[in-house]
């Protein structure tokens, strides 16, 4: 059957690239964005909540990744993946990241870099 | 500035929707969905994976989910993605992240015992005012 997993983030970065690489050199690059959601709260006042994603790119996007600066505005589309792993003392942890495929750096200077 | 956070998912229910309502009568509806991922390997032999998704939906649209959704029913949804956290023990934070949904569009054979449309969309959730009895 045919499945569906995408997901469109246009955010800001919140911290400068994590740059790593797996044991055989493959170049990976974690990445922090934030985006906000205004919603009503029970006061009717509207409030902004800020949601924070982790972002994993890969090859050549994890080379283009290095180049973001925190603060930046930033656009990714990608898939949700889940992890769950055991820390130190054995307890159960979940992590949520989007795999990018696609990032478009909207600098502020008006220019545009992009990578697929 | 103004952001976007958009989740679109295609997939299969894993579990029947469980509805609460909250302290102040506000419906909220969670179940599961799980996607397929295929790709082919560098010898060229078909791979896939599944990754399973956590769903809220609130108010009518949770509602909605609770009366027509079913485990092993293929399933569109949109939405958008929310990390929630609370203290563990020893002072661990927990994390989880779920997808709340917008929109969705039950897919497939209808069950013949209930006249239920086969696809109902635009349920915005509503304020928890005009809520449950």
């Amino acid at each position: 059957m045919f499945n569906l997993n995408r997901v469109t983030l246009l955010g800001n970065v919140t911290h400068d690239p994590d740059i790593r690489s797996t044991k055989n050199g493959k170049p990976m690059a974690f990445l922090s964005v934030a985006t906000s959601r205004r919603h009503k709260n029970q006061d009717g006042e509207y409030v902004s909540e800020p949601t924070y994603h982790r972002l994993v790119c890969w090859g050549t996007l994890a080379d283009l990744a290095k180049r973001i600066p925190k603060g930046a505005p930033l656009f990714a589309e990608g898939r949700i993946q889940h992890s769950t792993w055991k820390d130190k003392d054995g307890a159960e942890k979940m992590s949520s990241e989007v795999v990018v495929d696609q990032l478009i750096l909207l600098a502020r200077d008006g220019t545009k870099k992009t990578a697929a | 500035m103004k952001s976007v956070n958009k989740v679109i998912l295609l997939g299969n229910t894993t579990r029947d929707p469980e509805l609460k309502a909250t302290v102040n009568g506000q419906s909220v509806a969670t179940f599961g969905l799980a996607t397929n991922r295929v790709w082919k390997d560098h010898t060229g032999v078909k791979q896939s994976l599944p990754e399973y998704h956590n769903l809220v939906a609130w108010g009518g649209l949770a509602e909605f989910c609770a009366q027509n959704v079913r485990k092993g029913k293929p399933l569109y949804v949109e939405g958008y993605l929310k990390t929630r956290s609370w203290d563990g023990p020893e002072g661990s934070k927990i994390f989880r992240t779920e997808i709340v949904l917008e929109n969705l569009v039950l897919l497939g054979p209808r069950d013949g015992t209930e006249g239920l449309p086969e696809a109902a969309a635009e349920h915005a959730p509503i304020p928890g005012e005009e809520m449950r009895t």
